[in-house]
């Protein structure tokens, strides 16, 4: 190679001349304008970090996790420089978690994927290359209007994950405009039955915890401190009630916690039995007579829903007797003394919060699990009440709507095998997979993910790996994603997402202190590269395939529902959102005891049915005359749920708990379910111990896994800040447990199901039960950037040019516990049962 | 441009026409702006690939033409496309065309996109009086982006010389210096060793080598070139303005 000189240097510019002579090259100019070297005079501008640049505070909303904190981010140059808490935000009270302020992370990683790519060689060959958005929307639209105009538009599958408020809202609006509504989601892997044991009892909302006016609080099964739903706004006023007014807190957990951690104590519980504990709490009550019978008349406990109040105490005292301490202590391992005296706080409190969650939830009948918990809490009339289990209370938004698809259709994938669950009221997402393998319901031919990782996130990942792969199963695949994942890689088209720190959305999660708080979420940086934000993709694609939206962007969705919604309209509607944030009615109490609100049942057409006690309108409902109505009755009249007015209360029409859910009911907490009878569960909640735990060989435990605190699932491997902090998730074990196995500290182990099997290190400790395994489910990435997978990637030889890669100071980047996770059902509520799987564990 | 005359080996550096070498930098700056900003399309290969323009570049060392492999014009293409994407979009770590991420950054600075760099790189270049372009989605401190400033810079200043301006030219000149020592001429020759260490097609190992030597030949000619500006420097002097401004 020749040095070059001046002399040789005219010759490589002539070069350069020759080959750029006409600028007909597709290459485009970069920079606009002509020099002008007194231009910075002219303007007066000031680039200096040191001498008063502007810093903008723009208020925004967190994506990191469901709780959606909202916060204030500050911008700089253009460049995002820090997050911090809203301190005018009533739920959040100005504070923002680790892995909030860690958001900076999932903008600027430099691995991120900035431009629409398109697959070129096999699928999980990593070969791509770059195309324009409108080469990626034409191959897209092509597929779209292809399925149809055959009318199949149910074809045309879309799965998402961590989509709320308008995220969600924009994208079933679309789906609708279209026609398919095989719309999958991810909610049984995250908390399903919840939903279910709730929905069936007090209608479409689960509780929040009123942490602010409570006298005593149990938690089964929940990590308040770290991972809680709702984290940031509950766990600090839990802390504040714990420190600042002594309020005892008593948790059952698998796990030694940082929440079981600060607890008065913890119980350590086996997995599967929290609700064997639950039952006996109950029992100690009622035969206690610690009950409280305040809540029984708005209680369905038997058949006769006009029983007594004597006569539920009796029909419960009898459901709860098998159930002793002594019983619990047996299954659980938890001393019977110990729930006796836990039983009796908690019914002589003032109030009392009973917190549940996965560790409730996630196992075989876990929705029925949640309707004993809800019991609890009713006898002992914390229910919906000021210091106890409340009705959540979030944003109720308005927003616009596009226009329905004349047909609509859909595959019958979202709800797993027939038969297989009784109410899958949120569908079973983690079954989506296996179905498509199966085949004999349907396959998308187009299958559209976002912010969603299937290969990653459900059990038997290995095996969605194998399909995704597989073009024959579904022949063509569309991500959307920030970065290179388990399933990315597997996709035809990957088009790059923005981060929420680059999209408008509105906001609505629960409110810790039951007061709505309206809140927006606005960009606070331009989306990098050529990142677009769903909302806007779906306004370009609808061009494309013909469909009017109500919309023209994402943010003129939010413009628009800020304009229509009341409260935040009067305020000063889109404007007074991105100056502030946040919006709450200042004149709002704090929402407790709706159900005993009186109701005016004088309106047309409302009658009360004498079977059961509700007031309905049977012109609401569709009925011919008021004889047909009171003939057939509110439970035997389709559409009569909708015409639900009032439940009579010892002779009072009252709110009570309306059946605005799937489930047909009255206004009564359905305990005793026709719903649950009808499909030959037991009507009446029980104790069903997880029938695999009871045939386990003597050489065999029980996985379970968990959240780490500064990780979510599937979002934050890559963001550097958190993988320092935590990388590695070795697998927890009791030192009995170990020693039986030969296992110390440190050792390497596999953990071998009946699906497959992984390795990792043991974490030998007392901070959890003999007999189980626990392994966080939030590390052990294949990619997801070099933090989060610390391999090298999978396109280049290297780790990239990031630097900061040579300061990645940990060795280890965890295991992945859903090679060995089946993929299996609450067959009532359809959860995904992350912590029932018999396991062996061995030296590796 | 003078390339007969160019072309005579032996002719001494500083006969050639101070306008004339701006042109030439600016050439070449634009053929590695382009080169760099996305994967050459059909019609830039065949602009490579031209006889004239292959001689020329492997008279002075550089076989880029010969580099590309004997394919259909359609595959080649495609395949210079999914290399590019490979070594410079990913999906997953890859490298990274930006000065924020590839910059030798300070002890607690960060290597990410859009850094303070980036921000730097941007006034520093909007100061100069451009802007970027509205269909332009990459990021400020972009290599392509560095690139063709520097081209403008080096256009502007041929144009001055041409015009008799020489203390504008020199002005200029003095811009160019200040751009290229703190921003490109600090990260594009350590980002062609990773280029030249990471791509499996030939083109890219001569492109990297080719913009290697280019920052090589600037930064000795920065370097040669007087600290002051020869003509008496305008009534506002970048050099002044610019070294207040963007640091």
């Amino acid at each position: 190679m020749t040095k070059l000189n001046r002399r040789n240097f005219m010759t490589l510019a002539a070069a350069g001349g020759a080959a750029l002579a006409t600028g007909t090259t597709g290459t485009r100019p970069v920079l606009a304008g002509t020099v002008d070297i007194n231009a910075v005079e002219a303007s007066g501008r000031d680039f200096s970090p040191k001498t008063g640049k502007e810093r903008q505070a723009i208020p925004t909303a967190c994506w990191q996790c469901v709780t959606r904190d909202s916060m204030i981010g500050y911008v700089e140059d253009g460049r995002l420089k820090k997050l911090e808490g809203n301190p005018n935000s009533i739920r959040t009270l100005g504070k923002l978690c680790a892995r909030g302020q860690a958001g900076i992370n999932q903008v600027y990683f430099p691995d991120r994927i900035l431009y629409p790519l398109q697959r070129v060689g096999k699928r999980g060959e990593h070969k791509w290359k770059r195309i324009s958005w409108d080469e990626a929307l034409d191959t897209i639209a092509a597929k779209l209007k292809e399925l149809r105009d055959a009318g199949t538009p149910e074809l045309f599958m879309y799965q998402y994950g961590r989509h709320k408020a308008s995220q969600a809202a924009t994208m079933y609006d679309f789906m609708s405009a279209f026609g398919s509504q095989t719309i999958g989601n991810h909610t049984s892997v995250c908390e399903a039955s919840k939903w279910v044991g709730q929905e069936s009892l007090w209608g479409g909302m689960y509780e929040n915890w009123d942490y602010d006016n409570t006298d005593f609080v149990v938690i089964f099964g929940s990590n308040n401190f770290e991972t809680h739903t709702n984290h940031i706004p509950t766990s600090q006023r839990l802390i504040r009630a714990k420190v600042d007014r002594g309020v005892p807190m008593y948790v059952f957990d698998v796990r030694l916690t940082n929440t079981a951690a600060k607890a008065d104590e913890w119980l350590p519980v086996k997995p599967g039995t929290d609700t064997a504990i639950i039952w006996a709490m109950i029992n100690v009550i009622m035969e206690e007579g610690l009950y409280k019978p305040d809540h029984f008349k708005y209680m369905r406990v038997t058949k006769d829903f006009k029983a007594s109040i004597d006569e539920k105490v009796a029909a419960v005292k009898k459901a709860a007797a098998a159930f002793t301490p002594e019983f619990a202590e047996k299954e659980s391992g938890v001393p019977a003394d110990k729930i006796r005296a836990i039983a009796r706080g908690f019914a002589k409190a003032n109030s009392a919060c009973l917190v549940t969650y996965r560790g409730v939830v996630k196992h075989f009948n876990g929705a029925d699990n949640e309707r004993a918990a809800m019991l609890l809490a009713a006898i002992t009339n914390n229910l919906d009440r000021k210091g106890g289990r409340v009705m959540g209370v979030g944003a109720g938004w308005n927003h616009p709507k596009s226009k329905p698809a004349q047909v609509a259709k859909k595959l019958p994938i979202l709800d797993g095998f027939p038969g297989e669950v009784a109410f899958p009221t949120h569908h079973v997402s983690h079954q989506v997979w296996p179905m498509i393998k199966d085949g004999s319901h349907g396959r998308p031919k187009v299958y559209w993910w976002s912010c969603y990782n299937p290969a990653y996130i459900n059990g038997n990942n290995n095996e969605t790996k194998a399909l995704l792969a597989d073009e024959s199963v579904v022949p063509f695949q569309v991500c959307t994603t920030i970065v290179y994942d388990e399933s990315s890689q597997y996709a035809d088209i990957i088009l790059p997402d923005v981060t929420y720190l680059e999209r408008w959305d509105w906001e609505d999660m629960v409110s810790a202190n039951q007061i709505a708080e309206f809140y927006i979420r606005q960009p606070l940086v331009k989306p990098l590269g050529e990142a677009r934000c769903q909302g806007d993709v779906f306004v370009d694609l609808a061009k494309r395939v013909g469909l009017e939206l109500a919309w023209s962007s994402k943010e003129d969705f939010v413009r628009q529902s800020c304009e229509m919604t009341p409260g935040v309209k009067e305020a000063g509607g889109f404007e007074y959102m991105k100056k502030h944030g946040v919006w709450h009615d200042p004149n709002a109490k704090p929402n407790y005891g709706f159900f005993e609100e009186t109701v005016d049942t004088s309106g047309d057409g409302v009658v009360l049915d004498e079977e059961t006690g509700v007031y309905w309108n049977w012109k609401k409902a569709g009925v011919a005359s008021e004889a047909e109505a009171k003939q057939q009755g509110y439970l035997k009249t389709p559409g009569a749920k909708a015409a639900y007015v009032a439940q009579d209360i010892d002779g009072t029409p009252r709110r009570a708990y309306p059946p605005n859910t799937k489930f047909v009911k009255t206004g009564l907490l359905d305990f005793y379910s026709d719903n649950w009878e009808s499909k030959g569960l037991p009507a009446f909640p029980t104790y069903t111990p997880v029938p695999e735990h009871q045939k386990m060989g003597e050489d065999e435990l029980i996985m379970t896994t968990y959240k780490l605190a500064v990780h979510t699932h599937s979002r934050t491997a890559h963001c550097k800040w958190l993988a320092e902090i935590k990388h590695d998730n070795p697998a927890w074990i009791n030192p009995k447990t170990a020693a039986e196995r030969g296992i110390s500290d440190g050792d390497p182990i596999k953990v071998v199901s009946k699906v497959g099997e992984f390795t990792t290190t043991a974490y030998v400790t007392e901070g959890i039960v003999p007999g189980v395994v626990a392994i966080s489910h939030s590390l052990g990435r294949e990619h997801s950037g070099v933090y989060g997978s610390g391999a090298a990637s999978p396109t280049t030889q290297g780790e990239g040019s990031d630097p900061d890669v040579a300061n990645i100071w940990w060795k280890k980047h965890g295991a992945h516990p859903n090679a060995a996770m089946p993929n299996w059902s609450d067959p009532v509520g359809g959860s995904q049962r992350w912590f029932d799987t018999p396991v062996r564990v061995e030296r590796a | 441009m003078g390339t007969a005359r160019n072309d005579q080996a032996g002719t001494a550096a500083d006969d050639i026409d101070p306008a004339a070498l701006a042109q030439a930098r600016s050439n070449v700056y634009a053929l590695l702006a382009a080169v760099f900003r996305a994967a050459p399309d059909a019609e830039l290969l065949a602009r490579l690939r031209d006889a004239e323009t292959a001689r020329l570049l492997e008279a002075v060392g550089f076989p880029v033409a010969a580099s590309l492999p004997a394919l259909p014009d359609g595959q080649l293409v495609e395949d210079l496309a999914v290399e590019y994407t490979r070594l410079f979009l990913g999906p997953g770590p890859h490298l990274s065309l930006h000065e924020s991420v590839n910059a030798n950054v300070g002890e607690h600075s960060e290597a990410a996109l859009w850094t303070e760099r980036t921000a730097r790189v941007k006034a520093f270049i909007e100061t100069a009086g451009l802007s970027y372009a509205a269909d332009y989605t990459d990021l400020p401190d972009h290599v392509s982006a560095e690139l063709e400033f520097m081209q403008r810079l080096t256009a502007h200043e041929s144009a001055a010389h041409r015009a008799g301006r020489g203390s504008e030219a020199a002005v200029v000149f003095a811009v160019q210096r200040k751009f290229f020592t703190e921003h490109l001429g600090a990260w594009l020759p350590s980002l062609c060793d990773k280029v030249s260490a990471d791509t499996r097609m030939a083109f890219y190992k001569a492109v990297a080598e080719l913009a290697k030597e280019v920052a090589d030949f600037e930064a000795r000619l920065f370097a040669e070139a007087p600290a002051e500006a020869p003509a008496a420097p305008p009534p506002s002097s970048p050099e002044h303005v610019v070294s207040g401004r963007v640091n």
